[in-house]
């Protein structure tokens, strides 16, 4: 797929986050997508990205919670799927930090790496906390978070924060805002299921008399 | 109305990208990839770091 065409796909995506966070508890923010050269299919969709920046130094604010600031970091490497047609999660991380500089840590961090070939659960959360595991610090060990099809997306995590009162959100609506972009996102992950397995769907459609 | 911006990088923007995220990090391409052979990363930004360069490794300083 020529370049050029990847730019509605990573439009459309890119819209949607920013569309989702800014209707509930951030103010004004805009996301970039930087599309690499080659013929890949990649693009990375952050805040603050730049042609010659990739990596981000600084999370951006979420409005105030009960009773402090927390400051949010989102980073997408979106690929071509399979068929070539549709852009997909390669990789993905949510940090939540008490400050703007990313550099001084997060408190945690929700990950995913689609093909992970080191062995660690693919949708994982990074603790960083003053505990150990196997010699292991939590900031480092993968608590698992279910399959890739099943795993958090950030609609979960920015329901945590407002009801756990990490932040506030802007408005009544933001139940709803989050409800609607988290169906999509399990409509993708159901139709994705459903390719990979289709006798088991035929199966259950029997059931159903169909 | 959201207005996500779209950038196309060209090479020389790929390779300073790649150059200066490395650099931050104080790492060469190999010892990022060696880490993450282990899954542990040596700091939160090597994570992330390996998540942006680790398909971009052409551009990665010889």
């Amino acid at each position: 797929m020529p370049r050029t065409d990847l730019e509605p796909l990573a439009r459309t995506f890119a819209d949607s986050i920013t569309r989702v966070l800014n209707q509930t508890v951030t103010d004004g923010l805009r996301l970039s997508a930087v599309i690499p050269p080659g013929t890949k299919g990649l693009v990375f969709v952050g805040h603050q990205l730049t042609k010659r920046q990739i990596v981000v130094d600084e999370a951006f604010p979420l409005t105030r919670g009960r009773d402090r600031q927390l400051f949010l970091s989102v980073f997408f490497k979106l690929q071509l799927d399979t068929g070539n047609e549709h852009l997909t999660v390669g990789s993905s991380s949510f940090g939540i930090y008490e400050t703007p500089d990313m550099s001084r840590g997060a408190l945690f961090r929700y990950e995913y790496e689609r093909d992970k070939t080191d062995g660690f659960a693919e949708a994982h959360l990074h603790v960083h906390a003053d505990w150990t595991i196997g010699g292991i610090p939590s900031s480092k060990l993968h608590l698992p978070l279910g399959d890739r099809r099943f795993r958090p997306c950030l609609e979960d995590l920015l329901q945590f924060l407002i009801v756990e009162g990490g932040t506030t959100p802007r408005d009544a609506q933001w139940k709803a805002v989050l409800d609607a972009s988290r169906a999509e996102f399990h409509e993708q992950q159901f139709r994705a299921l459903i390719r990979r397995h289709p006798a088991l769907a035929r199966r259950v459609l029997d059931e159903f008399d169909l | 109305m959201e207005t996500t911006e779209i950038l196309f990088a060209d090479e020389e923007d790929a390779r300073i990208a790649v150059r200066d995220a490395l650099s931050k990090i104080d790492k060469t391409f190999a010892e990022l990839a060696a880490e993450a052979a282990t899954g542990h990363f040596s700091s939160e930004r090597a994570c992330l770091t390996w998540m942006a360069v680790s398909d971009l490794r052409e551009y990665a300083p010889n």
